[in-house]
Parts: structure tokens; sequence; C-alpha cells
């Protein structure tokens, strides 16, 4: 059989169309979920440290060779900008080297470092 | 009839979202254990590096005892073992925490004062004659009867200053060496012939040591590194093919071919003959002081070279003991001989010797040094020496990494 006239057509499948209730609760729904995974995938990029933090890590290792080289055995605090670093240096028993603390905060978060340098 | 259904699609898209939002939670969260395990490691290693430097300043409590700590009371615990290892001694640092572990194994020595001493020659009422370009760069304690420019047929003293450094008598024999231990500890032994060719065999420091007993006299082909002794009780030639890092080699002759380059540390009673163009890398060495034998002697071919030191000791004066070093040899560390020392080569370092002689084609000369230099300002004051003389004066200065192994 041919159809060629679209009225047929559409009278041949009876398409119930949805009420304005269903469409409301089916896009609240889709914006519940949505705004869900929005919160999710914030988070989960927000669990990262940040790059002022790795740069604080890179920091102290500079610090570290410093130390070590120029035998720089004091306390010392650096303000780079968006990172701070405390250093701490305590003398071990008999004069066998020195503990040296180096603390980073970034933002709200520290972080300790700790060595023995001869 | 297709039935409308937007809750259904909604529901279907909740459950894609869900999915993809759990996939992002499950590697977030991995990502982040990762992390934490790296990070872990990455304080493992560091707390392993501080313990090595603290025990370092705890050698003479190690020794006797090892010793566990908790260093930064981080739940990171750190042993510390010494092992002797030739002239010198090897620091095992082991950090744990839960079940991961991290090893660091270093040669040490002691660093020792700046004497600046370039040479002491023990007093036989005769003086030391300086013949061409002789010199020593450095304190010297010499006999009574002190230092001239000297003169062989030819041969006359050309340079302008032979001692550029301040002198001070000697005493009639050199300075009592402390016990040299040249020891290895616990021990497994293998034949040579169970050692594959071109095939490199390691032993770490932390194992027993591997004692690789020979028959064969020719040593070649071999490719050994770390904990490993090699033993005969006779000769071992060493042929240039071998590749020897950090060994032990011990019998009574030892020779190495021409072209030889390695880090070995020898362990001989008659003779060690270093043919032209060896070279014993830092820490290497020589040590002669054991054995009943009639003579002791180590050549140093031209253009070869010790890194390290050469100690050529024997309480019994009737026996002859003989170090030469010829022309364009070089030894940098320290030479201890209770014997004769020729010296045409150079010496960065100090020396020790009851004698020095030279033998030329028409005679032979006591005390006469032919074109040889000691020069003592030239060896970095960083430099660790071979441990000879263990009083507090002499070892003040703390123990420190000669390399990391």
């Amino acid at each position: 059989m041919n159809i060629s006239d679209p009225m047929q057509l559409s009278n041949k499948y009876k398409v119930k169309a949805g009420s304005v209730i269903e469409s409301v609760i089916a896009m609240t729904i889709i914006a519940v979920c949505l705004s869900m995974a929005l919160i999710i995938y914030a988070r989960v990029l927000d669990t990262d440290n940040s790059m002022a933090h790795y740069q604080a890590r890179q920091k102290v290792k500079e610090l570290l060779w410093e130390t070590r080289t120029e035998k720089v055995f004091e306390d010392e605090d650096y303000d780079f900008g968006s990172f701070l670093v405390d250093k701490k240096v305590e003398e071990l028993e008999n004069n066998i080297g020195y503990k040296v603390v180096f603390t980073i905060k970034v933002n709200s978060k520290k972080e300790t470092h700790q060595y023995i340098v001869r | 009839m297709i039935k409308a259904g937007s809750i259904a699609y909604a529901i279907l898209i909740c459950i894609v979202v869900g999915i993809f939002c759990y996939s992002l939670l499950l590697m977030s969260g991995y990502s982040r254990v990762y992390t934490t395990m790296l990070d872990t490691h990455a304080e493992l290693l560091v707390n392993n590096e501080s313990a090595q430097e603290f025990f370092l300043g705890k050698v003479d409590d190690i020794e006797e005892k090892e010793i566990t700590i908790d260093l930064f009371e981080n739940g990171i615990t750190s042993l510390g073992v010494i092992k002797p290892w030739g002239f010198y001694k090897v620091l095992h640092t082991t950090s744990v925490f839960k079940k991961d572990s991290v090893k660091r194994t270093a040669l040490i020595g002691q660093w020792q004062k700046d004497d600046n001493l370039a040479l002491y020659l023990s007093d036989a009422s005769k003086p030391l004659f300086m013949v061409e370009k002789a010199k020593i760069i450095g304190n010297a304690a010499l006999p009574k009867s002190g230092i001239k420019a000297g003169y062989i047929t030819s041969n006359a003293y050309r340079d302008t200053k032979y001692l550029q450094g301040s002198k001070r008598v000697s005493k009639t024999s050199l300075p009592k060496i402390d016990y040299l231990d040249f020891g290895y500890g616990d021990v497994r032994t293998t034949r040579l012939n169970e050692v594959k060719d071109h095939t490199r065999l390691y032993n770490a420091f932390d194992k027993q040591t591997l004692v690789v007993e020979t028959d064969t006299i020719v040593l070649e082909n071999k490719v050994l590194t770390g904990n490993i002794v090699i033993k005969s009780k006779d000769s071992i030639y060493i042929k240039k093919s071998n590749v020897l890092e950090n060994v032990l080699i011990e019998a009574p002759k030892v020779a190495f071919e021409s072209g030889f380059t390695g880090t070995v540390q020898v362990l001989a009673e008659r003779i060690v003959s270093l043919e032209e163009n060896v070279v014993l890398r830092y820490p290497s060495g020589i040590l002669m002081n054991k054995g009943n034998v009639d003579k002791r002697e180590i050549n140093i071919a031209k253009n070869s070279k010790v890194l390290g030191g050469i100690v050529v000791e024997d309480e019994n004066r009737g026996l002859d003991k003989i170090v030469t070093i010829e022309e364009d040899a070089e030894v940098i560390g320290d030479i201890y001989c209770s014997g004769k020392l020729q010296l045409k080569g150079n010496v960065t370092g100090t020396v020790y010797t009851s004698n020095f002689y030279l033998k030329t084609e028409a005679s032979a000369y006591d005390n006469y040094i032919l074109n040889g230099t000691i020069d003592r300002k030239g060896l970095p004051i960083e430099f660790v020496r071979i441990p000879l003389f263990k009083s507090k004066s002499e070892y003040f200065r703390p123990y420190a990494i000669i390399k990391q192994i």
C-alpha cells in the first residue's frame, strides 16, 4: 500500500502526547541530576593540589640544596607570594648534624618536610 | 503506537550521568590513592637519605651495635648497618614504612686533618737528594741531614725550589699504622668457572660477600660488580677485557694487563704489578701486610694511575719492600711504604717511606728522587684518604660518603 498523503500517515501512527506535569517532572529530574554531576565534577577537580602547592614543594628542594651547599643552619621565613615557607633548624646531639624542617603554607593547607643535613 | 515518555528519557539521562559521575569518583579515588602512595614512597626515599646522613654521624656506635630509629617520629623506621670493605667501610641504610622499604648503600671513609704533610721520610742519617725536576709541594718530615740538590752522572737539579713547604725532623721509624682491617664480613663462595663470561654478576652489599675462588691464573671477560672478592692461592693476571667495579682481589701475586680500567682494592703478599696505561679508579687501593714472604714489591708502570692509596707494611726490617712508580705514572692518595720507594712519577697526596732509592743502568742510589714529584696541595680537601692513623688528633673530621654503590 502506497501512502503518500501525510494526513493518512498521521492517522496510521497515533502518538499520545505527555502531560505538562510529566514534562516538568522530567526537566526537574534532569536539572537535579546535572547539578549533582556538576557539583561532583567541581569537587573532584578541587581535591587536587593547587599549582602553588607544587611550586612550594619545588622551592623546598631548592632551599634544602642551598642549606646543604652554603651550610646556612639558621631559622628563616620565606614569602613567595602565593605560598609561605618556614625553615626551622635544630642541632642534633653530639653535633652529628642538623634537623631541618620546612613548613609549606598554601592557602589554609600546611605541609611539613623534614631532613637531616650535615 | 509509540507512547510519550519524558520521564523515561529523563531517567535514562540520569543513569548515563550517574555512570559518568561514578566513573569520575572512582578515578578520582584511585588517583588519590596512587598519589598518596607516590608521596609516601617519596617521603620514604627522603627519610632514607636523611637516615644515611644521621648514621654517618653514628658510625662508631653502629659498628658496636646496629641502630634502628624512627627519625622523624612519622612511622618510618630506619636501620643502619656497617660492614668493612677493604680500606673503607660500607654503610647500608634501610627504611621501612608498612610493607614498603627503601635501601641505600654507600662506601664511606673519614676525612682527615688537613696537616699539609707531603712527605714523611724516616731518619736513617742520610739526606734526601733531589735530582732534575724532583719536587715536593707541602710540608716534609725529613732526616736531620735534610734535603739537598743531587747529581747523577749527567743529571743535576734543574728546578728552582725542590721543597715548597716547611720541614721538620723525622723519627727513625715511620708513624705506626693502626690495624688495617681489610675485611669483608660473612661470605659464601663460588668457583670462577661458574661465572659466565661477558655477563654481569652483581652482588649487593646487603647480602653475604661472594668469594669467587680461582685456580686459573688469567682472569678474562668477566663482569663483576659489588660485594665480590676474587680470591686465588697463587697468581692472578687481570686482563683488560674484565670489567671490575668495587671488587676486592686477594692473592699473593696480582698483575694488571696494559689498558685495564676498574675500581678494585688489592690485598697481595708478594707482588702487584700494573703494566702501562692501567687505571685503578677511585676508590681503589693496594695493601701488602700479610703472609710470610721473602720480598714485597709493587710496580706501577708508565702512564698508569692508582686513585686511593698504597700501603706496604711489614715490621720485619730485613725484608725487601719496594714500591716503584715509573715516569708519568701517578698515585692520587697516600703511599705508606715501610721499605724503599723508587719515585720517578707523581704522587698527589702524602708519602710515608723509610727510604727512597733510585736504580739506573749504571748504579743504585739511596735516598734519591729523580724527576718524581709529591704534591700534597693538589689533593682536594674533600678527598677521603685511606685510613692509616686512628688517633683522635688525626681523625677528628667526620665520616663522608665516597660513593653511593
